[in-house]
């Protein structure tokens, strides 16, 4: 018999962590997959979960299209934030990028690997800290 | 057959006394008897104790012995497992896995000085310790599988599979910030060890009154463990993990609030006591369609 597939406990109480902040938040699996992103992170990337659905990180940047303050295109390899998926270790970045309602966004990202006993990553979380015109953040 | 036999059910703490004769003060233990003889024990609750002494008089050399986590309700009675003392048993002790130390290392946090007179090291048996087989693993005619669940700290339920199926998730709070009516199962813990399931006991130490002040205590309430087993397409629920403060009147009108959520169709949960057997005659009697 296959057994039901589910989240990781750790990606589903992330999960639970998230629903409940104010602060946006985005979840991605292990195999680079954004899962789950909260009301507060629909704001900033104006748009809803519900309506995207789970995609590929690759997809959100295509999506997105990050890029440097001064405009140079991310490649999504040599991005600092790719190092928490590829090497599951912290990163944080700033970059802007094409909100879905057409704004472009400056953020600070930070994302911290999950990882359980016996060193087993199981995905990471990204905050997303919107910057404001003073060049701090918000 | 596969076949189980509860020897405690309570959550918590023990709760022995006139209040609680029907359902039993004992926590957390079941036996497992598989068509082959081997023998599995879910967790080591003060129920195990007399489970040792059957076991024993049983001439049974070996056993696996799968733990839920290392709360003291479900580790109480490891210690006086008469197995443990017996230098012609082999045990083997599968639990959660912990990011910080070994499974010998936390069991032997209750079993060593000043808690109690005899290191787990030093235990005549042959103890061999697992980290819970959460790829799943075979045993003899049965197939067991271990996941990760929403409680307090590192802890795990189990899901058997043999002529029948069990699952065992004692202590679960699936609804800790979720809606559990409207979240897809991929997200719904404890889902991979419910679904499809023959049988699941499932922890229901709360009422629904009960649970506003216990949000976050890694426990369910009565309508949860309703919701969580209807969303997994459960067989038959065994209600479990009786809150110690429950005397059986009071489970009695928690059963028939489990019984109402329910509804008419399919088969209606059951409270587990101290001595109830599961196996496919019982269940029948139960009302549960459990063979295949």
């Amino acid at each position: 018999m296959e057994r039901a597939k589910a989240k990781h406990l750790v990606l589903i109480l992330a999960r639970e962590l998230a629903s409940n902040v104010a602060t946006p938040m985005l979840i991605i699996d292990p195999d680079g997959i954004l899962v789950y992103f909260n009301e507060p992170a629909e704001a900033l990337l104006g748009e809803t979960f519900a309506s995207t659905g789970e995609m590929s990180i690759a997809k959100w940047a295509v999506r997105h299209r990050p890029e440097s303050l001064d405009g140079a295109p991310y490649e999504l390899e040599a991005w600092a934030l790719s190092g928490t998926m590829l090497h599951h270790r912290p990163s944080q970045d700033t970059f802007r990028f094409s909100a879905g309602d057409g704004r472009l966004r400056e953020v600070t990202a930070a994302l911290y690997p999950l990882i359980v006993s016996a060193g087993e990553y199981v995905g990471a979380v990204a905050i997303f800290w919107e910057r404001v015109e003073d060049g701090g953040s918000a | 057959m596969m076949e189980a036999r509860i020897w405690g059910c309570r959550g918590s703490v023990p709760a022995p006394g006139p209040d609680t004769v029907r359902y039993g003060g004992n926590t957390s233990c079941v036996e497992i008897r598989l068509s082959d003889g081997a023998v599995l024990v879910l967790d080591a609750g003060t129920g195990i104790r007399d489970l040792g002494s059957s076991l024993m008089k049983d001439g049974v050399k070996t056993i696996h012995l799968f733990l839920s986590h290392l709360h003291l309700d479900h580790i109480q009675g490891l210690a006086f497992f008469a197995p443990l003392y017996d230098p012609s048993v082999t045990l083997h002790i599968w639990g959660p896995r912990s990011p910080v130390s070994r499974l010998r290392d936390r069991i032997g946090t209750y079993m060593s000085e000043p808690l109690f007179p005899v290191n787990v090291s030093d235990v005549p048996c042959e103890a061999i310790f697992h980290d819970a087989p959460e790829e799943g693993c075979d045993l003899g005619a049965a197939t067991v599988w271990a996941t990760p669940v929403s409680h307090q700290g590192p802890t795990v339920g189990y899901r058997i599979e043999a002529e029948w199926s069990l699952a065992y998730i004692p202590d679960h709070e699936p609804a800790l910030g979720l809606e559990l009516a409207t979240v897809e199962p991929s997200w719904l813990s404890g889902y991979p060890l419910a679904a499809g399931i023959d049988v699941l006991l499932h922890d229901a130490q709360y009422s629904e009154e009960e649970y506003p002040n216990h949000v976050g205590w890694g426990h369910s309430s009565i309508d949860h463990v309703v919701r969580f087993a209807r969303r997994s397409d459960v067989r038959q629920l065994v209600l479990f993990h009786h809150d110690p403060r429950h005397s059986d009147e009071t489970l009695e009108v928690l059963l028939a609030r489990a019984q109402d959520l329910w509804g008419g169709d399919g088969h209606a949960p059951v409270l587990a006591y101290e001595g109830m057997s599961l196996n496919p005659a019982q269940l029948r009697a139960l009302g549960g369609r459990v063979i295949a």
